[in-house]
């Protein structure tokens, strides 16, 4: 009986320490997301007691309507010009931080390149919305530097203000992805580089033959977490620009909040949080095949 | 083929100096072998050749060029890594062409000269595979085909056999050996491992804490070494090095007497380190004509062919070799006999050689 | 024979490498100047009077330190309500991510059982759910339990999201440990809870760090869920403070950034001193910016 039991244990073990975790995941994550699903079959769902049951109503006034579209390619600019955005100069940065200098003044460079990521999206939206406001300090620079002749509304100009975003969404996510390449490169064997440049390899050379190859499934990795995290990201562009002006910056993840909180819509609000939910998981999809791979 | 001269090379880490002021003169076609214990500047010596350290001081020249400041891939110089660093990504081909591909080669050119040496060096069938699916012994051909496509002026080997199992280490060595007799090129080689060193070198440089300890060839190392370290540092097991009292017959070990030739600037008294190898040290019947006395042996290792005797002089241990059919008995007193005509006789301050 | 060039270069290699080296630091320090310049404006901002907050030419330093700001939101109980509240909220889901996470990690770090692939991709996916998505439903939810414009209500949302990254990093870290320690420890006599608690933990401190620090910024600075969940004056939390005064004072920039400073020291501060554990534990991690 004791002898059982203990065999019994024993195989339940993992299954013990997991417990506590994948039942708060599971309840915290299933429930919600039936619900979501359950409210966009429905009209007038929260605000009332009985909300009556619609079937894909919502989804076919969704796709019908020109807000959502539009919605859904400001997203998909906003996500693609951010993660460029956060490659080019992560790597960038990890590639001069990397460079042959003293250990300290590493430490120290990396420290301060990390800061922008550490910051709550207001504040950096707040600091943002000073800089780039037409008194602000990026005019007066641009107009010292004679590349502009009036000071420019950068988050109030239907014209600028997505690429305004999109800077300040370069900002906010590159340091994730220096961190990662930089963790990434002490990985690469330094005698890689060495054969490399005995062989003749430049700088460029070596990043395209060594570098690159060695680190493209860090890379493909990286990028395709920030695409699905930049691709329902909320509180940057909510703060920084509110979807305008207008809705020159409306994305879909705003489009879910103000529908929802703003306009008390919420079955039309779930709606469009679902069609977010579909297309990350294909995005999910794919880079749990990546990780698949790695377990 | 390029002779290669190393004059007054030093090299300095910050305030610490790695390296001080090293001279090697490397003839065309010479196997010269750097060896030394680890952190004595073998490699950093080697990669200042190959242009991957910094020159502090000093001046390196292949063939008729001073090579300081040129970037590696000027230098005329194929180099084969520790840990071989073939290029992951790219097939067996490729990491064989890349260099030939920098150098803006034609491309009929680098593939006839790719597959002759793959030919060589019986890697024809791998060209396609990638370095990950090949065996350790493959890659490290693979390496050294990767430095032979270039056709360099100088090959350097950083330690190249040390990640290899001890059977293929000994076919890779044959191999190297062979490899030098058909290219006939001038080859620098890094290794601890003194039998590498032994087999392989025309030429041994032995390092010591940055500085030289040695240089001549494997018999002049091996049979007449300058100094106790290199007497200590050749040989397997090493030579015995033991202090001991010239007395006017000879010396005296411990309490015994040991009758022999002692350097004529010793004096009766003098104190000095006796170095004899293990092979003249026998039991009395293999070797009639050395010192013999009789000592308690403690230990008996059983190499096969033969066999290892440890023993004791007063609180020296010692060890000494009989054939592998011979039997003694340990913990019991054997006459053993020394044949003192091969002994080194070295200066206990300085550790310097006694002739 | 060598051609001109390589003369000119060969005289001096360190003294080359010097060059190259100082190129680079000149070229990181710009770069910096320029990256880590909004965060100085900020500060700038914070110590001028809201009259010159657009002045021109701009100036780094005040003229005169104008404490102004700090001392009237330092002064305000409201102000200390919102750090008070972040305290909790970020101290209890650190807390709670850290046992419960690290228990699983320990699962998945040192069995194999059935089903742990499966188990272990679903802990991935649910660091991909989009927040936006669940944040209707768990407002729903959250009305239901009665936790609505409560801490607990934020504290059980956080563990949602903090929960994963606990588990991910704290995995990352207990697989570098070698299994050896385990072995020892088990025929010693020690139990597996014995083993995690007295053998690895102590080992793993770094890892703890990292994933504590980690999982506290992440609560600290989220925004849409506190905005949602929570109304009253009473349970906002620094972020929502923070937006809340942009519409309530309009333009007194001095006091908004005196509190931006304010709330953003904590995570500051903790982030400058375990830094070195923080971005190797990040890395083992693979985590969300």
């Amino acid at each position: 009986m004791t002898s059982m039991f203990r065999h019994m244990t024993t195989r339940g073990t993992p299954y013990l320490f997991l417990l506590p975790g994948l039942v708060i995941l599971g309840a915290l994550l299933s429930v919600p997301l039936y619900k979501v699903v359950e409210y966009s079959l429905y009209d007038n769902v929260i605000v009332e007691r009985e909300p009556t049951f619609v079937g894909l109503d919502n989804y076919a006034n969704l796709l019908s309507d020109s807000g959502f579209w539009s919605a859904g390619l400001n997203t998909i600019v906003f996500t693609v010009g951010s993660v460029l955005g956060h490659m080019v100069v992560g790597i960038g940065l990890a590639l001069l931080v990397n460079a042959d200098i003293a250990p300290r003044a590493r430490t120290f460079f990396r420290s301060m390149l990390i800061l922008p990521w550490i910051f709550t999206a207001v504040v950096v939206a707040l600091n943002w919305q000073l800089l780039l406001n037409p008194f602000g300090l990026v005019n007066y620079v641009l107009q010292w530097l004679g590349l502009v002749s009036e000071p420019l509304d950068w988050l109030g100009n239907p014209d600028l203000a997505m690429w305004s975003l999109l800077l300040i969404s370069t900002w906010r996510g590159y340091p994730f992805i220096m961190v990662s390449f930089l963790s990434g490169l002490q990985t690469v064997p330094k005698e890689l580089y060495e054969a490399a440049e005995i062989d003749g390899a430049g700088f460029w050379h070596k990043f395209w033959h060594v570098t690159l190859p060695q680190l493209k499934p860090v890379i493909f990795g990286v990028a395709l977490l920030d695409l699905i995290w930049t691709f329902q990201l909320f509180p940057l562009v909510w703060l920084s620009t509110g979807g305008g002006p207008g809705r020159a910056t409306e994305v879909l993840s705003t489009l879910t909040f103000r529908l929802g909180f703003v306009d008390f819509q919420f079955a039309q609000a779930a709606t469009v949080a679902v069609s977010i939910l579909i297309i990350s998981a294909a995005f999910t999809l794919l880079y749990l095949r990546n990780e698949a791979r790695r377990l | 083929m390029s002779r290669i001269e190393i004059r007054n090379l030093v090299k300095m880490y910050g305030a610490h100096k790695a390296l001080h002021g090293i001279d090697i003169s490397i003839q065309p076609g010479e196997f010269c072998v750097l060896v030394g214990p680890s952190g004595c500047g073998k490699s950093t010596t080697l990669r200042m050749v190959a242009g991957l350290e910094t020159i502090s001081g000093g001046e390196i020249a292949i063939g008729e060029r001073v090579v300081n400041g040129l970037r590696p891939k000027e230098r005329g110089i194929a180099m084969v890594f520790q840990n071989y660093a073939l290029y992951p990504s790219k097939t067996v081909y490729n990491n064989m062409a890349f260099s030939l591909q920098l150098s803006r080669m034609p491309r009929d050119e680098i593939d006839r000269r790719v597959r002759e040496v793959a030919e060589i060096l019986e890697l024809t069938p791998l060209l396609d595979r990638k370095p990950g699916a090949l065996s350790g012994g493959q890659r490290q051909r693979v390496a050294m085909g990767r430095a032979i496509v270039r056709d360099p002026e100088v090959f350097l080997f950083d330690e190249p056999l040390s990640n290899l199992d001890a059977k293929l280490r000994g076919q890779m060595r044959a191999e190297i050996k062979r490899l030098h007799q058909r290219l006939e090129n001038t080859i620098i080689y890094v290794t601890h491992d003194q039998v590498e060193a032994m087999t392989l070198a025309d030429r041994i440089v032995i390092m010591r804490d940055g500085r030289i300890e040695q240089q001549g060839t494997p018999d002049q190392i091996f049979h007449d070494p300058d100094t106790v370290f290199v007497a200590g540092f050749m040989g397997s097991p090493p030579m015995n090095l033991v202090e001991c009292m010239v007395t006017p017959t000879g010396l005296k070990l411990g309490q015994n007497d040991i009758a022999c030739a002692t350097p004529s600037s010793l004096r009766a008294g003098d104190s000095v380190i006796c170095g004899i190898r293990p092979d003249d040290i026998r039991p009395s019947a293999d070797l009639p004509a050395g010192a013999s006395i009789t000592l308690p042996v403690n230990l008996i290792e059983q190499l096969g062919t033969e066999k290892l005797v440890h023993f004791m002089v007063g609180e020296h241990a010692l060890i000494g070799k009989t054939g592998g059919r011979t039997s003694l008995t340990e913990g019991a007193a054997h006459p053993l006999s020394f044949d003192m005509a091969h002994a080194y006789f070295f200066d206990p301050k300085t550790e310097k050689r006694i002739r | 024979m060598a051609s001109t060039g390589i003369q000119a270069r060969m005289i001096n290699e360190e003294r080359q490498q010097r060059w190259r080296r100082f190129g680079i630091y000149a070229a990181l320090t710009i770069v910096t100047i320029i990256l880590v310049f909004p965060i100085l404006w900020m500060i700038s901002v914070s110590l001028k009077p809201t009259t010159e907050t657009f002045s021109l030419p701009p100036r780094l330093l005040p003229e005169e330190f104008h404490w102004g700001g700090y001392a009237k939101v330092l002064s305000d109980p409201k102000f200390r309500t919102f750090l008070i509240n972040s305290y909790i909220v970020g101290l209890a889901v650190t807390f709670l991510s850290l046992v419960i996470g690290t228990l699983a990690a320990f699962g998945f770090s040192r069995y194999r059982f059935f089903g742990d692939r499966v188990a272990k991709l679903f802990v991935i996916t649910t660091q991909m759910v989009p927040t936006i998505t669940l944040l209707i439903p768990y407002f729903g939810v959250i009305v239901f339990l009665g936790l609505y414009d409560t801490l607990w209500g934020l504290i059980l949302t956080y563990l949602t999201f903090a929960l994963p990254y606990s588990i991910v990093m704290m995995n990352g870290y207990l697989d570098t440990i070698p299994k050896d320690f385990d072995e020892a420890a088990t025929i010693d006599g020690c139990s597996p809870l014995g083993v995690l608690v007295r053998v690895l933990l102590p080992v793993a401190v770094p890892g703890i760090i990292s994933t504590a620090v980690y999982t506290f910024l992440l609560a600290w600075n989220e925004f849409l869920f506190a905005l949602a969940l929570t109304r009253s004056m009473e349970m906002r939390t620094v972020p929502v403070g923070i937006s809340m005064m942009v519409g309530e004072f309009g333009l007194k920039w001095d006091e908004m950034m005196a509190f931006s400073v304010i709330g953003s020291l904590p995570v500051l501060v903790l982030f400058m001193l375990v830094q070195r554990f923080v971005v190797g534990g990040l890395s083992a991690g693979g985590v969300k910016g």
